[in-house]
């Protein structure tokens, strides 16, 4: 279990992280969800012990990661935004490092080395020079260096960022493989990889963390209210009351006019589906609809609502 | 303004206060500068420490104990019986680092340490002290020059210049007209003129001159350090011989001494004095006439054959029989520890017939019994009755007051001073010649300390011109190349992996 | 500590640097050791002490990528998070660069047994020059160590170690010079009435105290077969004292306010 109480970090006059405390229970797969720069960087580099905080306390196991550095840190496995690759070794001369490093008994080495290998899917270019290979297998280099030793808990910052789809697909996959294995804390700055492999998210903004949570009561709450974007082939003047008496339909505006055709915002419930109703009513009136387009919320309205959220629940205590 | 703000700011290390929220910062920051200074302060207390407790702890790993200072001389330093000064007529040097003074400088500051105060070491430019000069010998009759060290003692004193304590390649010298130090006789030389200066047992040698005699520099140093002073006599002007006089040495004279100065040298004789001469061919063919009859008079007869060993085991060098290893005889070689001299081109001394005379003559120096004599200017001829023959005979006759001791010597490979430079080191020919003195006068003195010499660096087993050319090649090509390559094929072989 | 003492060894063979330096310093003192040859005779410790002369241009290439190669590529989480102390750590680069200084030595062992064919002399001063040589390279090797952590830059931190070794050829003079810029300064403010000599031997308290710190002068002692224990707790000294400065200055990247 890893306990984070009151963790602060100050870079000079900054405040990268702001009174950070949660919990990471046994074999969980927690989400750090935040835009850049928001401090999950800096929050996991304390969590490894790579940066010491400035006040506050991080605890592994029962083992302060200050006081006892060297027991808190034998059950991390950590991969880095940018992973820690020497580029002038191949893979597996690497990898072999990392096990003495990590002081894996000599006779299981190249087994861990191999499980590794094959865990990430890397086997075929481990004698390849790190230097030449593709960003996506670095990333995975850096993966097998994290698991490599068998931690109770990794910890991966932003695994999946500047890697094209089908490789994001791969590694989060890998990442489901891994979950149950581990205790594992993995950030990112997009909200549906989050969404889709975490069972509690825990969301940092601005240095504060703003919300802890499953990702289905965090969605509920983050969804907020939903937008629906509408633009019609004709300008008569009466769509907006029509619109305005579908149910589920909060607020009509007019966000411009052009060549004949209207663009409507419309706020609706959270719940609701109104599509079809609007369909129908459009048509009964030969108002013929041009686009119809669901806007979903940008993670940056799910941060203000939340953090609106968290702000309102501060006051009122 | 902006500038005086700055300054202020870091005057006060105000921008410290930023970090003032980081409790835990700043204690680290603390306990870093601090565990630094501490350990800076612990290294410099051991180091101190160190210096001290084994300043003059040292092993001199050197064969020769080129870097240490003899025990002969510690004896000399710690009983000190009179205050020593030594003055060197030049600033100190600063820089020892290859000048010849790195011999000179540490080694006179480590006597100074280990007289404890007996013994002064100063270093004056003459050019900017003049009066300095004058202290020196306050007659004015001495000149000082610049560069020389005096060490002085008392009213006495001994003027050393650095580069007669240098022993210099005489071969490169000659032949390539390189200096090359081989070795030096610093501490022989300063420990030597200290026991000197200090000496309450001191001799007076007299070397006569004004008969071309050859030069006799070396031995004079050398016997100056075995706490002999000596002086220059000039027979005929001075009229007779000074009352102090204890030996004469007549070391290669090219010209015949009047009747007058054989008379006085016999007198002196007579008297108990003791003489010591050395002739060899130098003086051939000038008829020595007053002189040898002097050595007639102690049955001594100085012939004009020369002395050719035949006998390759004594010859120094196999084709040339004129030079060759002197036997001393086992009353002398028993009394100085020496067994052979190198001597050459040697006069045949023989017993004399002087049957007036009841001198009792001994060897000193022989020949194997393989050598003959044959007339300098003849060449040798068969019929020559193969046989010991004498490089230096010795003499005694009881005198009206004392025993009178003459010593003749037919080779000035051990006096004189143009033999030895070119001989290079003849060091126990030298010694030879001193002991014959110290025998002469009863001097005991104490082994002078031996020459330091350079150990040589010279292949025994020198290369052909290929084979250098060969390990040459191997060494500034091949080898480097070697590396290089192994270095671009890793970098290829793994560029591309 | 074993991890990386054996990564950084290898990685001067997996890249030309070590190869170049080992090419490098073989020509260098074999140039030396080859025009000696014709003259017939050859005194190693010479060449040992030459070498010794150039080791600005050798410990720099050496030290310059141990710790400034980590921050740039992001290696250096490994050296923060693995459970092996930080100062191990350290100690274990200094380790493995001092084992390539003394693996490019072996040159000069090659030089020696070739002197053995040639019967030429080898006695205490040469041993003791090796000796001395190795000393000074440890030192400077600890130096080029810390130089490297001050810095991202390999090119600036073998600069820095460049310039630090190449002063320390040159202590004398400025020890000298300070002296004579002491002695100045006191004579020139002298309010207080100070004696010449309390002013002279101020300035040569100056200079001694610089000259104490003086590598050179301190194994000087070596290179003619003198053998003191001095030279030795001042160099491990001076090593001790960098590797902790390394250390310390790796540590604070921790918790320093900076990021």
């Amino acid at each position: 279990m890893i306990e984070i109480k009151n963790v602060s970090k100050y870079y000079g006059d900054k405040l990268a992280l702001n009174n950070v405390s949660f919990e990471v229970r046994d074999g969980e797969l927690l989400g750090l969800l935040g835009p850049n720069g928001a401090g999950k960087t800096t929050l996991m580099n304390i969590l490894t012990g790579f940066l010491s905080s400035t006040s506050g306390t991080v605890s592994i196991d029962g083992h302060d990661i200050l006081e006892e550095p060297a027991e808190a840190k034998r059950n991390i496995g950590y991969l880095p935004e940018n992973p820690p690759l020497y580029p002038d070794m191949t893979v597996r001369e690497y990898l072999r490092f990392v096990c003495e490093l990590k002081k894996i008994p000599k006779v299981s080495r190249e087994k861990a080395i191999a499980e590794a290998l094959s865990l990430v899917k890397i086997f075929e270019v481990s004698g390849r020079v790190i230097r030449n290979l593709s960003k996506g297998y670095k990333q995975r280099v850096g993966l097998a260096q994290a698991i490599i030793s068998k931690p109770k808990i990794l910890i991966l910052d932003e695994p999946t960022i500047g890697l094209d789809p089908r490789q994001i697909i791969e590694i989060r996959n890998l990442i489901m493989s891994l979950k149950g294995k581990h205790t594992i804390i993995f950030s990112s700055h997009v909200l549906t990889e989050i969404q889709s492999v975490c069972d509690r998210v825990v969301i940092i903004f601005d240095g504060k963390r703003v919300a802890i949570d499953t990702p289905l009561d965090l969605a509920s709450r983050m969804i907020g209210p939903k937008r629906l974007s509408l633009t019609v082939a004709s300008e008569s003047e009466y769509i907006g009351d029509a619109l305005r008496s579908i149910e589920g339909i909060k607020r009509v505006t007019v966000v411009r006019s052009e060549d004949g055709n209207v663009q409507y915002e419309l706020l609706l419930e959270p719940s609701a589906d109104v599509r079809r109703d609007i369909f129908f009513s459009m048509a009964s009136n030969s108002w013929p609809i041009v686009e119809m387009r669901s806007n979903e919320p940008s993670l940056e309205d799910v941060y203000l609502g939340v953090t609106s959220l968290a702000e309102r629940k501060g006051g009122s205590k | 303004m902006n500038l005086l703000r700055k300054i202020s700011e870091f005057l006060t290390l105000r921008k410290k206060k930023r970090f003032i929220k980081d409790q835990r910062s700043r204690s680290m920051h603390k306990y870093s500068i601090l565990s630094i200074v501490v350990l800076f302060v612990i290294l410099i207390i051991m180091n101190v420490l160190v210096d001290l407790l084994a300043e003059n702890r040292f092993v001199d790993l050197t064969a020769q104990k080129m870097n240490s200072v003899s025990e002969e001389t510690r004896k000399v330093l710690t009983d000190l019986p009179a205050e020593v000064q030594i003055i060197g007529l030049f600033e100190r040097p600063d820089n020892l680092e290859s000048s010849i003074y790195q011999l000179f400088v540490p080694l006179l500051d480590k006597y100074e340490e280990l007289s404890k105060g007996k013994m002064s070491v100063s270093y004056y430019d003459p050019d900017a002290y003049p009066s300095i000069v004058f202290g020196l010998d306050p007659t004015g009759s001495t000149s000082f020059s610049k560069d020389t060290y005096v060490v002085k003692s008392g009213d006495r004193f001994v003027i050393i210049d650095p580069m007669d304590c240098l022993i210099f390649d005489s071969y490169e010298y000659s032949v390539n007209n390189r200096t090359v130090i081989v070795g030096n006789s610093v501490e022989t030389v300063f420990t030597g003129s200290i026991s000197y200066l200090v000496s309450g047992d001191l001799r007076r040698a007299y070397f006569t001159n004004g008969h071309s005699e050859s030069g006799s520099s070396t031995i004079r140093d050398l016997l100056r350090y075995d706490g002999y002073e000596c002086k220059d006599l000039y027979l005929e002007q001075q009229g007779g011989i000074p009352d102090d006089c204890e030996v004469i040495i007549i070391n290669l004279p090219k010209s015949d001494f009047t009747e007058n100065e054989a008379g006085l040298l016999s007198d002196f004789l007579s008297d108990g004095g003791k003489i010591i001469m050395v002739s060899d061919f130098s003086s051939y063919p000038t008829e020595m006439t007053n002189l040898f009859a002097l050595a007639e008079k102690m049955r001594i007869s100085i012939t004009s054959d020369i002395i050719r060993e035949n006998s390759p085991e004594f010859m120094l060098v196999a084709d040339n029989n004129y030079y060759s290893k002197g036997i001393v005889s086992d009353a002398y070689s028993s009394l100085f520890g020496i067994e052979f001299v190198t001597v050459g081109e040697s006069r045949s001394i023989q017993l004399g017939d002087y049957s007036e005379s009841d001198a009792t003559v001994r060897p000193i120096l022989a020949s194997s019994s393989n050598a003959v004599a044959h007339y300098v200017e003849s060449n040798p001829t068969e019929n020559l009755v193969e046989g010991t023959k004498y490089f230096a005979l010795h003499s005694a006759i009881d005198g009206r007051t004392g025993r009178g001791e003459m010593i003749v010597l037919g080779t000035g490979f051990i006096s004189a001073d143009e033999y030895i430079s070119s001989l290079g080191t003849n060091d126990d020919g030298i010694r030879f010649f001193r002991y014959l003195i110290h025998s002469l006068t009863g001097k005991t003195v104490q082994t002078p300390i031996p020459a330091k010499f350079l150990p040589s660096y010279d292949f025994t087993n020198m290369p052909s011109v290929s084979e250098q050319t060969i390990w040459t090649v191997m060494l500034i090509a091949i080898i480097p190349f070697v590396f290089i390559s192994a270095g671009i094929i890793v970098y290829y072989r793994r560029k591309h992996k | 500590m074993i991890a990386y003492y054996k990564r950084e060894l290898l990685s001067y063979f997996r890249s030309p640097t070590g190869w170049v330096a080992m090419a490098l310093y073989a020509i260098i003192s074999g140039f030396f050791f080859s025009s000696w040859i014709p003259s017939g005779g050859f005194d190693l410790s010479g060449e040992f002490v030459f070498v010794s002369g150039i080791l600005f241009i050798v410990v720099p290439i050496i030290t310059m990528r141990l710790f400034s190669e980590e921050k740039k590529t992001g290696t250096d989480v490994l050296m923060y998070t693995a459970s092996s102390s930080l100062s191990g750590i350290v100690v274990a680069k200094y380790l493995a660069a001092l084992t390539l200084f003394l693996l490019m030595n072996i040159t000069l062992l090659i030089h020696m047994l070739i002197l053995l064919i040639f019967g030429g002399e080898i006695n205490a001063v040469t041993v003791g020059s090796l000796f001395g040589l190795l000393l000074l390279g440890a030192v400077f090797i600890a130096i080029g160590t810390f130089a490297s952590a001050t810095t991202e830059n390999q090119i600036i931190a073998a600069l820095l170690s460049f310039t630090v070794i190449l002063l320390s050829r040159f202590v004398f003079i400025f020890s000298e010079q300070f002296r004579s810029i002491t002695v100045g300064i006191l004579s020139a403010l002298n309010v207080f009435g100070i004696s010449s000599e309390r002013i002279a031997s101020a300035g040569n308290g100056v200079r001694d105290a610089m000259n104490w710190l003086d590598p050179y002068a301190k194994v000087d002692d070596y290179f003619i077969g003198v053998f003191r224990i001095q030279p030795i707790i001042f160099c491990v000294s001076v090593i001790v004292f960098f590797l902790f400065l390394t250390y310390r200055l790796m540590e604070k990247r921790r918790w320093s306010q900076n990021g």
